[in-house]
Parts: structure tokens; C-alpha cells; sequence
């Protein structure tokens, strides 16, 4: 047991390399699934077992270390998450879709962004785009894989040459990027994105194209959970 | 009869749910029979203009021809001069409208229109918007420009209701090429009664962007449009090369070496009829307008005969194929041999067209033989 405690201390206190307190605190999940052996590991869930951890909501779970015993204490504590939604405003330049105008929806856990969804007008002197994506930041970071819809003007609705039954069309595709804040006060968010527009339409048989955009945004309202 | 008007997201959603669902799929309606062109005995082939002495007999037959036929203008969309002309035959056996392709003078239809005129028909022919000797709309007469598709189709509306219906017909068809087929399949679409039958030599159904692929040819081009104005030559194009040579890579539409240098002659005799390429805003509106003439085919009740060049490089032939499998009664016809513009090929190729082009109206103007 002993042996034991000794390889979580030197495990740890790799993990905790850099931090100048001697103790420190890491989910379960972090720890257990990430860094240790087997015999290890199961060395934590027993000890969750007998503090009365729900192991099912393991990455919810806090534990406590101290460094100078070579200890690890699970305390079985539940941690709070920072949730904040943040509304940007912005514009973007691109390909296809040279100008835009788009607000966006970010949804943060801990100050990482999780989803986010937007809406934006696509105006230019040909096209016009009117869509709505919507994106999951899988690594919690800036990269991100989304979708979007768009109601696609092949003419301007003011033109001569519009036409309501064949100039309205309706484009998806996936979409990929991404966008993320420049600064630590989140104030503003930056955005590279690539998207496929497929056209299932049976009045138009446009080839898939696909739109790159770099957008500029300014936030305009946060609320923290 | 398109009386009822269903949104396009409405429809859009009900032709995903349709085609997928549908063991069937999104198959054409119920097909008429092919007309049988091959068991007609007139015309032949050998009836048509021979390519053998067609550059002696230009300037002294058929350019003096050409020129009997009765000039005329209209004014277009937005004022624009159309040029036509009228070749009438007594007793016609009906009138043809022709519409050519981007570029074509309807000059260069001279040797076609004597030879439709010698088969008993009266000839309309005109000149799109921007090209030959109609109106055109940029500071350099030799772009390729037309500000909305559309307007090609309306001035020859204009053109059917101002100029040709005035004199009643036995029988009215249409032929046309390229530029002008895909102009036809939307003014079909637009107007389904107005033709008993029509050719469609390599229709513009779809243009061939090569060698971009028609997602980065569509993306450059309406980026191109959004940005600007779309009045600057498109990738690759420039102002008509008066000395290409018959063997230049330029030279992707006929194989007939005879026609080729009569065109070149016509428009060296007549240098304000020539065209160059194509803006980036041409390409906008021909892109999306393409777009939209393949899916209309399910609309067609017109008889229509499709003419396809085996080596085009010009359109993407498939997309007739699309169009013709979708529409009520129509057929096409392939030259694996043929560039683009199957009505200036070679004998074998052009006369054959021709032949079947007259068999096809004589079919629908009971002048069978």
C-alpha cells in the first residue's frame, strides 16, 4: 500500500509540475483516466467507493492532494462549473460571400467555448445569404465543426433580374473552423471557417461550392451562470 | 400551366423527402415514342450545302442570299437593339426561329439559313443582345456581357410576339445552338405553347468550366460578381483573335476546315460583328441560368431533338441528357466525331444534323415524304 501511494505522489506530483502550492486539485477524471496504472487507478476507485463518490459522475468529482504526505484524498465534492453565454457582434470578409454581418452565441463551460450559434447576412452585389449555423468545439478550444442553413439569394430581391421562384434556394452544408476570443477578457472573438453549401433543390442544379470567411466580433453581452 | 406557386424552401424540403423516400426516385413522367427520322426518305444528306466549294460559293451564293433576307431591329429589354433577319419562302412549310450561340453573328448561320430556305422554310433569325449586330453594352463592344439573363429570353419574346407572329405560320419551330439552346430551354419553360417542335444543337444546358471544377468555377465567378461589377474578362478570356489559326488549341468548335476559314473571313469582312470572351458577370448569369434549364426538362411537352458533339469542350453534354430524360417527348442524336458546333462540322457530321433537323419539322408540319 505504501508502494502504492508512493507511485500516485510521484504521478502526481509530475501532473502538478509548475504549481507552487503544495496542494492542488484535479478531478478524478483528470487523474484517474489520464495518468495512472491500472493498480493505481483501481486504488482510487476504491477509495471513492468508501468516501461515497458516484464514480458514474466521476469528472464531477473533486480530489485533494498533498504533496508533502504523498497522499491523495478524495473529498467526494462536487465542482462548480463557470457556465457563461457571450453574444458577439461582428462582421467578416470572405470568398463567395465577400462582406457579412453576423451575431453569435457562445456557450462557455469554465471559460472554454462549448457550442455557439449564429446568425448571419451575407450581402454582395450578386449573391445574397441569409443562414444560421450552429458549431460543437469538440477539443474546447477555438477549433471547431458545425453546420449551417441558408436561404440563398442567386439574385437580389431589389433586381431587375430576380426571379422569387428560382433565385430563392436553400443551402446546407457543414462547416468547419475556427473562432475563439483574442483576449483573456473575452471581449473579442475572431473567426476563420470554411463551409460546403450543397443545394437539394429540384429547380437548380448549382455545383457544391463552398465559402471561406474571417470574421471580426465585438461582444455585446455576457451572462454567467 | 404553372399557375400554382409553392415556395422554393417548400419545395426544396418535399424533393429531399420525395426522392428519398420514393422507391422510384425522382424518374421522368411518362415518355412519348421517339419520332423515327431514319425511315423518312427526304430529305438526304447530299441535299444540304457541301463544304467542298462552300468558301468559292460564299461570297458569290450564299452571302448574296443572306442578303436578301429582310433586316430589321427591336428594341430589347432596357432599349437594347436586337437585329434580326427574315428569309421568307412562298408556300412555307412553316418558319423556323433560329437562335445561334455566344458569339455567333446569325451571318454566320448563312449557309444553314439557305439551306433550311431551299427545304421550304421561312427563316427568323436573331441576334442576341451584345453580339453580332445587336446592341452592345460595355465600352468594349468585344466582352461578353449580358446584365441579366433574362433579358436574352425576353427579347426573344419580344422577338417571336413583335416580329414573327405578325405573319401567320402553318407551323412554327425553333432551332438553336449553345448559348441559344439554353436560352430556349427556359423560354420552353416560360413559354410551352409557342413551338410544335424544336432542335437543340449542343444546348448550353451547362457550361464546361474546365479546367476548373464547376464548384471553384462558380465560387470564383460569383465572388468575382459580389465584390465588383463583373465587367472585366473572366479568367483566360480576352478580345477576339482575328488570326488564330484552323489547328490553334483555340479552335474547339468545328473540324471542318472550309467552314472555319469562312467564319474567319466573315468576321474579317465585318470586324464590329466579332465578339471576344466572357466577363466574370456573364458567367454569374449564365451559371445560375444553366443551373435552372437542366431541371426544367420535366416541364417539356415541346417534341424536342437533341443534337450532342462527342468532343465538345464547350458544354458539359451530359446535362442534355438530364434535361431530355426528364421531358415528355424528346431525343437526341450524338456525333462522337463532332466538336462543338455541330451545324459548321464536316459534311458527314453537319448535313446529318440538318437532314434530321428537317426530317423532325417535317414530321410536325405533315410534310412527311
Amino acid at each position: 500500500m505504501r508502494k502504492t501511494n508512493t507511485t500516485i505522489a510521484l504521478v502526481l506530483a509530475s501532473l502538478l509540475l509548475g504549481s507552487s502550492a503544495l496542494a492542488d486539485s484535479h478531478t478524478v477524471k483528470e487523474v484517474v483516466e489520464g495518468q495512472l496504472p491500472a493498480d493505481v487507478r483501481e486504488h482510487f476507485l476504491a477509495q471513492a467507493k468508501q468516501e461515497g463518490v458516484d464514480y458514474a459522475n466521476i469528472s464531477d468529482v473533486e480530489i485533494t492532494v498533498d504533496e508533502s504526505s504523498g497522499k491523495v484524498a478524495v473529498q467526494g465534492t462536487q465542482t462548480k462549473h463557470k457556465r457563461e453565454e457571450l453574444l458577439f457582434v461582428g462582421v467578416q470578409l470572405g470568398l463567395l460571400m465577400p462582406f457579412g454581418v453576423t451575431g453569435t452565441m457562445m456557450f462557455t463551460k469554465d471559460d472554454h467555448p462549448e457550442w455557439d450559434v449564429d446568425l448571419s447576412w451575407e450581402p454582395s452585389n450578386y449573391l445574397q445569404s441569409y443562414s444560421v449555423g450552429g458549431a460543437y468545439h469538440p477539443f474546447k478550444g477555438a477549433f471547431f465543426v458545425g453546420a449551417r442553413i441558408r436561404e440563398l439569394q442567386l439574385h437580389a430581391p431589389w433586381s431587375r433580374g430576380y426571379d422569387s421562384h428560382f433565385d430563392n434556394q436553400l443551402g446546407v452544408g457543414p462547416e468547419i473552423g475556427f473562432r475563439g476570443w483574442f483576449d483573456k477578457g473575452q471581449h473579442w472573438l475572431g473567426s476563420v471557417s470554411v463551409v460546403a453549401i450543397y443545394i437539394p433543390s429540384d429547380n437548380t442544379s448549382l455545383p457544391v461550392m463552398y465559402t471561406l470567411s474571417v470574421g471580426l466580433a465585438y461582444r455585446a453581452f455576457k451572462h454567467t451562470n | 400551366m404553372r399557375t400554382l406557386r409553392i415556395s422554393p424552401l417548400t419545395l426544396s424540403v418535399l424533393n429531399l423527402a420525395l426522392c428519398f423516400s420514393a422507391a422510384s426516385g425522382c424518374g421522368p413522367g411518362v415518355k412519348e415514342p421517339a419520332i423515327d427520322l431514319d425511315s423518312q426518305t427526304s430529305p438526304v444528306a447530299a441535299d444540304f450545302s457541301s463544304e467542298a466549294d462552300v468558301e468559292t460559293r460564299y461570297p458569290t451564293q450564299i452571302l448574296p442570299f443572306y442578303m436578301t433576307g429582310k433586316a430589321g431591329t427591336f428594341a430589347g429589354q432596357t432599349g437594347v437593339p436586337i437585329n434580326y433577319r427574315i428569309f421568307t419562302v412562298s408556300n412555307e412549310k412553316g418558319a423556323i426561329v433560329l437562335l445561334p450561340g455566344r458569339t455567333e453573328p446569325i451571318l454566320k448561320f448563312a449557309e444553314t439559313i439557305q439551306d433550311l430556305t431551299s427545304q421550304g422554310y421561312s427563316v427568323y433569325a436573331m441576334d442576341h443582345r451584345g453580339q453580332g449586330a445587336s446592341g452592345r453594352m460595355l465600352s468594349n463592344p468585344q466582352m461578353g456581357y449580358v446584365e441579366f439573363f433574362k433579358d436574352y429570353i425576353s427579347d426573344v419574346d419580344t422577338f417571336v410576339q413583335t416580329v414573327v407572329r405578325t405573319t401567320a405560320h402553318p407551323h412554327l419551330f425553333l432551332l438553336a445552338h449553345s448559348m441559344g439552346g439554353g436560352i430556349s430551354g427556359m423560354y420552353l419553360y416560360e413559354h410551352p405553347d409557342v413551338f410544335e417542335a424544336v432542335v437543340l444543337s449542343s444546348p448550353m444546358f451547362q457550361i464546361n468550366t474546365a479546367p476548373f471544377p464547376a464548384g471553384l468555377a462558380a465560387d470564383l465567378s460569383l465572388t468575382d460578381c459580389g465584390f465588383s461589377n463583373g465587367q472585366s474578362y473572366a479568367i483566360g478570356q480576352a478580345d477576339f483573335d482575328p488570326n488564330q489559326k484552323f489547328t490553334d488549341a483555340g479552335n474547339d468548335v468545328t473540324r471542318s476546315q472550309a467552314r472555319y476559314n469562312v467564319k474567319m473571313q466573315m468576321f474579317a469582312d465585318n470586324p464590329t460583328q466579332r465578339l471576344g470572351g466572357v466577363t466574370y458577370h456573364w458567367l454569374c448569369e449564365s451559371l445560375t441560368a444553366t443551373s435552372h434549364v437542366q431541371t426544367v426538362g420535366s416541364a417539356s411537352t415541346t417534341p424536342t431533338l437533341i443534337f450532342k458533339a462527342g468532343n465538345d469542350d464547350i458544354v458539359v453534354t451530359a446535362a442534355a441528357d438530364t434535361y431530355c430524360n426528364a421531358a415528355s417527348q424528346c431525343q437526341t442524336k450524338t456525333y462522337p466525331d463532332s466538336y462543338h458546333e455541330v451545324l459548321s462540322e464536316r459534311d458527314a457530321i453537319r448535313n446529318d444534323a440538318l437532314m434530321r433537323t428537317v426530317r423532325f419539322f417535317n414530321h410536325f408540319a405533315g410534310a412527311i415524304q
